[in-house]
């Protein structure tokens, strides 16, 4: 019996020694080239999701998803195709057209210097830039997909697998992969090359004109107040306002689609003035065509209603005259960024 | 012949403890969380409801609230300054905001809690503050005064209190207008003993005393702007004597 023990314990032993089975062959793990954006010094510190890192490979593979029909539900169009680059990423028509032939009742946002904006869209409903990639994707009036459908094209193609493997170390394409990467192309597509920026460089030799410096001192004016908005290098302070387009809100109530907060009612996100140029038209409904007739609605069409922002306290407008208009556009069309506009990295990678 | 030296033993470990549990107890740090809480009157404040009163008769509500306050710190009995925080900026819209911790602060009797309401003038520059969104939003123009950064940014709307009037919206803005500094000192006496046990105050600000005592401050006759105006902001000085006060929960 003792013996019979002892020979089970050995084979056991043996069992246990033997050498283990030859591991299935792992995917060779690849390591992303983490990328550090050089940025002027007076723009602030980018928050950067901990989970998502910039890297050369994610960002590629983001650009590529940029520009990639299959995103949509027919394959026909792109968050490029109503951001566009000569538009400053955003779309030149009033309301951009879907794969379905309909249209939205929002002016397009433009895509630049969004890695500051952690609430995105006219209304805020995104938090952060990867959740506002999820969007555009499914929505029935722009790319009209269903997600699932979306990875599981991504994923019958080889070439997508060898970019997210390089980009996220796993060739597993899922939503969450694919909205990481377009958020880190998104975080790049920063503009700090307009003549204001040169101005600001102290000793750098550039100077506004006369008429630039005019409505610069407006601009920054408690009479002209476009500055508490429009603050800052990033010229928005991200936040929501009611800037007194309408005396009611029956349509679009902006903010409070959100928050259900009646005192959200009428507030929308405060773009960017930078490449404001290139990215009419202007409101969150595209109501205005040109710069000028902007100037115009805060010089005389200011209305009120019960959530019109404290810091349009003038009834009406602040009464620019002509002359303080044109110092104004003339400030505005500094914040102009070529260089934004025709950067090749923002190219289509095909 | 084991059992003395164990009943030994035993004794000189009791008495040993005992000498311990006796003996003088070094004070400990600890840690110390500020609450800044909103006030009008002796009630907390409430957001967007037109029901305040001001001395000269205009109700007023309470829409955004954004401020620095600086060097805040607490004072020892022997008038050791602690300091906690260099800079808050709270903004009564981001909760994160609510709240300062800081941690292992110094053994000790406190009696003052003490700050700066503002950024005095010598620091109000570029460098004072992480670049950051938040600060960038309270950037003070160059065309009205150098100094980087508002003090606070006061908002809400205002009216007489009958159909006689429309309500208005103003814009309590204060900071250092055309260089000058309106910041100013706060100490307020508190009782805080501070031994290994976290401790809990409260910073108040009571948005009524910007609007009275000593001067009555009128949204009709300053306008909805005041960032260009120092008499206004002398005024908010003025007021902001008792504005703020310190509690120990």
């Amino acid at each position: 019996m003792n013996k019979l023990a002892f020979i089970f314990l050995v084979v056991l032993v043996a069992w246990g020694c033997k050498d283990p089975e030859p591991a299935k062959p792992a995917e060779q793990e690849y390591q992303p080239t983490p990328v550090t954006l050089d940025l002027p010094y007076l723009f602030p510190k980018m928050v950067i999701p901990a989970d998502n890192p910039l890297t050369e490979e994610g960002i590629a593979l983001g650009r590529k998803l940029f520009y990639e029909p299959m995103l949509s539900g027919n394959g026909t169009q792109s968050c490029a195709d109503c951001h566009m680059q000569n538009s400053s990423f955003t779309d030149p028509a009033r309301f951009s057209i879907g794969i379905d032939g309909l249209s939205g009742k929002r002016n397009a946002m433009p895509v630049i210097n969004v890695g500051w904006m952690d609430k995105l869209f006219w209304d805020g409903r995104a938090n952060g830039v990867e959740d506002q990639a999820t969007f555009p994707v499914v929505d029935p009036l722009e790319m009209h997909a269903d997600w699932d459908q979306v990875v599981e094209k991504l994923k019958a193609i080889p070439s997508y697998q060898e970019l997210f493997r390089k980009a996220f170390k796993t060739s597993g394409i899922t939503k969450d992969r694919t909205v990481k990467a377009i958020a880190q192309f998104e975080r790049t597509m920063v503009s700090y090359n307009s003549k204001t920026d040169k101005v600001a460089v102290i000793g750098g030799g550039v100077f506004y004109s006369d008429l630039e410096q005019e409505g610069f001192d407006l601009f920054n004016s408690e009479r002209g107040d476009c500055f508490h908005c429009h603050s800052g290098i990033l010229f928005t302070d991200n936040l929501f306002h009611n800037n007194g387009l309408d005396e009611t809100h029956d349509g679009d109530k902006g903010l409070f689609r959100v928050t259900n907060n009646p005192a959200d009612i009428g507030k929308f996100k405060t773009p960017t003035l930078r490449n404001i140029e290139f990215t009419a038209p202007y409101m969150h409904d595209g109501r205005f065509a040109t710069l000028d007739e902007v100037l115009e609605f805060y010089a005389t069409g200011v209305k009120v209603s019960s959530t019109l922002d404290p810091l349009m306290g003038h009834q009406g407008g602040i009464d620019m005259t002509p002359h303080e208009r044109e110092a104004v556009k003339a400030y505005l069309l500094t914040l102009s960024d070529t260089t934004f506009l025709n950067n090749p990295d923002f190219f289509d990678p095909d | 012949m084991l059992k003395f030296p164990l009943k030994s033993g035993l004794l000189f470990l009791f008495v040993a403890l005992l000498w311990q549990g006796c003996g003088d107890k070094d004070p400990k740090p600890a840690d110390v969380q500020i609450d800044f809480k909103t006030y009008v009157k002796s009630d907390e404040a409430v957001q967007n409801e037109l029901i305040y009163h001001t001395a000269v008769g205009h109700y007023y509500s309470l829409l955004n609230l954004r401020y620095y306050l600086t060097h805040i710190s607490l004072v020892k009995d022997d008038g050791t300054v602690v300091e906690l925080k260099k800079a808050h900026l709270r903004d009564i819209h981001v909760p994160a905001t609510k709240t300062i911790e800081a941690a292992d602060v110094a053994a000790g009797h406190y009696t003052a809690m003490t700050f700066t309401f503002g950024i005095k003038k010598a620091e109000n520059i570029v460098t004072f503050l992480d670049n950051t969104l938040a600060n960038q939003n309270m950037y003070w123009p160059e065309q009205l005064g150098p100094g980087k950064f508002h003090y606070m940014k006061l908002e809400g709307q205002y009216y007489c209190g009958n159909d006689t009037c429309t309500v208005n919206n103003y814009a309590f803005h204060l900071g250092p207008t055309f260089g000058a500094d309106y910041s100013f000192d706060v100490s307020q006496p508190i009782d805080l003993t501070i031994d290994g046990e976290k401790k809990f105050l409260e910073i108040r600000m009571d948005i009524d005393q910007w609007f009275h005592d000593p001067n009555d401050y009128d949204f009709d006759g300053w306008g909805p702007g005041i960032m260009n105006k120092p008499a206004a902001q002398e005024i908010a000085r003025a007021n902001g004597h008792n504005v703020f006060s310190a509690v120990v929960d």
